[in-house]
């Protein structure tokens, strides 16, 4: 078994006293362990700015809450929002790109003041958008679900309306990114006669044709193939590499697998609320892959944050502060995907009847 | 006004250009010239009849659906703070463009006409007209009732034919209203009042119509920022 292999000598015949001592080093093990980490993520947090920040959000839905009392989204890198359908990641990309105005909260772009907004007066809300607001909306690029450009637009309408909502869109850019992404060969085609992964492409190219420093990315990868995934993660990597720095991508995926290799921080968002965040190299610190025999799942189950089981034996997610609990089994111990932790984190919040 | 008329067309495919600024006037025209011969001024209005059919079933092309309920459209416009700006002044365009081709395909449909000596109205007593030949306000007031009331049922059409998305709507809706079209100026003209009294009516029910147009669609569209 790859990894590393632990197997006590003593087994399940060791003393009480043993035992007990050795529970006491585990815990006091752990408690180092995570106050580590937690130094780690505190020291790291404080040196990264934060391209947005918001405080008490809260957005009602018939039987949905989305309710956040404080997140960031890091300057410089590529955050991914993960979590199931429902979620509420649409909702919260929607607050952030200003689209959707009737929230309670706080949100500051850009290392601005943040804007107070209450839903019970929306219609001011948007009267009230002022110049600083305005000026963030022009420096956001998002992509969205759903009829984002007018169906009956053709490629080259979507161009000129992009070259007169934004001060700086880039013509040329627009057609050359359109090229790259083969769509330039059909500029009189309407939106609506295009795929799925060509409106994805579209949307794209046409915030990409912008000068922008922040990306929200509305399921990007959903409706493109996997040579195109790919080719979305490079335009990533880009773009935050020509930002130096300064630029930041914000972006929902169920595709973790396919966007890990460009995300750089993950939030998980459960049921309106944020279950999980930090760095992923972080996370890959804080939980583990551990896979083990059969006869040792039902007592790793216990201390497991999430666990399958197959013929050969079982698999499963653990905290790390936790592994030593799993002293005497005959373990492999891995570093896990930030796909297996998501889904692991999922697993414990969700509302779904799993087996 | 150029910020306006910028924003108008690019709304405005390559395609509609071409069929709603220069083919369906010069259709419009030829069909007057055509059927001038025959059926005289009453060509102008069976133009305007057609007109209002046009009007509604392009305006798939330009905004349809604009008022359908889906909170998530046009995203595109809402990331910008200039795109409701862009949106309104859009609207606001093609209702003058609207009014001006209904005036147009009227005054030029009745030049045509002279051209080809068909005199308008020739002969014909209109009922509170004393009976006898036509006098000149009184033509300019008939061929402002044929464009108005074009006018105000291709925005009516328009209006309603924006809750839904799909061109059968427009189809559906564009019958009827081209039926008022026809109706309402025979209506007017057998009635016996005087004509600019139902054109200062039919303006009335113009500005309203054009303001209802606007402002439901901008509602629903800024709705889109309230999930109304």
């Amino acid at each position: 078994m790859g990894g590393i292999a632990m197997k006590t000598a003593e087994g399940m015949a060791e003393t009480a006293e043993k035992t007990a001592g050795r529970t006491a080093e585990t815990e006091e093990k752990a408690a180092g362990r995570t106050a580590e980490m937690e130094e780690k993520t505190i020291r790291r947090t404080a040196e990264i700015e934060e391209v947005i920040s918001g405080r008490n959000l809260y957005k009602k839905y018939k039987g949905f809450e989305l309710s956040i009392p404080k997140f960031g989204i890091p300057k410089g890198f590529a955050t991914a929002l993960i979590g199931e359908n429902g979620a509420g990641k649409t909702t919260l990309l929607n607050i952030l790109a200003g689209i959707r105005l009737d929230f309670k909260g706080e949100i500051s772009y850009f290392g601005c003041d943040g804007k107070k907004t209450d839903s019970n007066i929306p219609e001011r809300n948007m009267q009230e958008r002022n110049a600083q607001e305005r000026n963030a909306q022009e420096r956001i690029g998002y992509t969205g679900p759903g009829c984002y450009f007018l169906p009956q637009w053709t490629i080259g309408q979507v161009e000129k309306v992009g070259e007169l909502l934004f001060e700086h869109f880039d013509k040329d850019r627009f057609r050359g990114i359109c090229r790259e992404l083969g769509i330039e060969g059909s500029r009189s085609k309407e939106v609506k006669k295009l795929s799925d992964g060509n409106k994805m492409k579209l949307m794209l190219a046409s915030v990409l044709a912008r000068e922008t420093e922040l990306l929200i990315l509305d399921e990007p990868a959903s409706p493109l193939d996997p040579l195109m995934r790919d080719k979305l993660c490079d335009m990533i990597r880009d773009y935050l590499e020509q930002g130096n720095g300064e630029r930041s991508v914000f972006f929902s995926t169920h595709n973790i697998a396919d966007m890990e290799n460009v995300t750089d921080y993950a939030i998980i968002l459960e049921h309106g609320n944020i279950v999980e965040a930090g760095f992923v190299e972080n996370l890959k610190e804080k939980y583990l892959l551990v896979k083990g025999e059969t006869s040792d799942a039902e007592r790793a189950k216990e201390i497991l944050f999430s666990m399958t089981r197959n013929a050969y034996g079982f698999e499963g997610i653990c905290l790390a502060q936790k592994l030593e609990q799993l002293a005497g089994m005959d373990i492999a111990v891995e570093v896990p995907t930030l796909s297996q932790i998501s889904v692991a984190v999922m697993k414990a919040n969700t509302k779904l009847k799993l087996s | 006004m150029r910020k306006m008329i910028k924003s108008y067309l690019v709304f405005t495919s390559a395609a509609y250009r071409i069929v709603m600024y220069i083919l369906m006037p010069v259709s419009m025209i030829g069909l007057i010239a055509w059927m001038g011969s025959n059926i005289k001024e009453a060509a102008i209005l069976l133009a305007a009849v057609l007109l209002t059919m046009a009007e509604i079933l392009s305006d798939s092309w330009l905004f349809g659906g604009i008022q359908a309920r889906d909170p998530e459209k046009i995203d595109y416009l809402k990331t910008s703070g200039r795109g409701m700006g862009l949106l309104r002044n859009a609207l606001i365009m093609d209702l003058g463009r609207k009014f001006l081709f209904s005036l147009l395909i009227a005054g030029a449909g009745h030049y045509v006409l002279r051209l080809r000596g068909i005199a308008f109205l020739s002969g014909r007593g209109l009922a509170g007209d004393g009976g006898g030949a036509v006098q000149t306000g009184v033509k300019i007031g008939i061929l402002l009732c044929f464009a108005l009331t074009s006018y105000f049922f291709s925005t009516v059409g328009t209006f309603l034919s924006r809750f839904g998305s799909l061109f059968w709507i427009n189809l559906l809706i564009g019958y009827p209203c081209m039926i008022l079209t026809a109706l309402c100026p025979y209506l007017i003209l057998s009635s016996g009042h005087s004509i600019w009294l139902f054109n200062l009516l039919n303006m009335l029910l113009c500005a309203g119509a054009s303001v209802l147009t606007v402002y439901i669609a901008m509602r629903k569209c800024r709705g889109g920022y309230y999930d109304k």
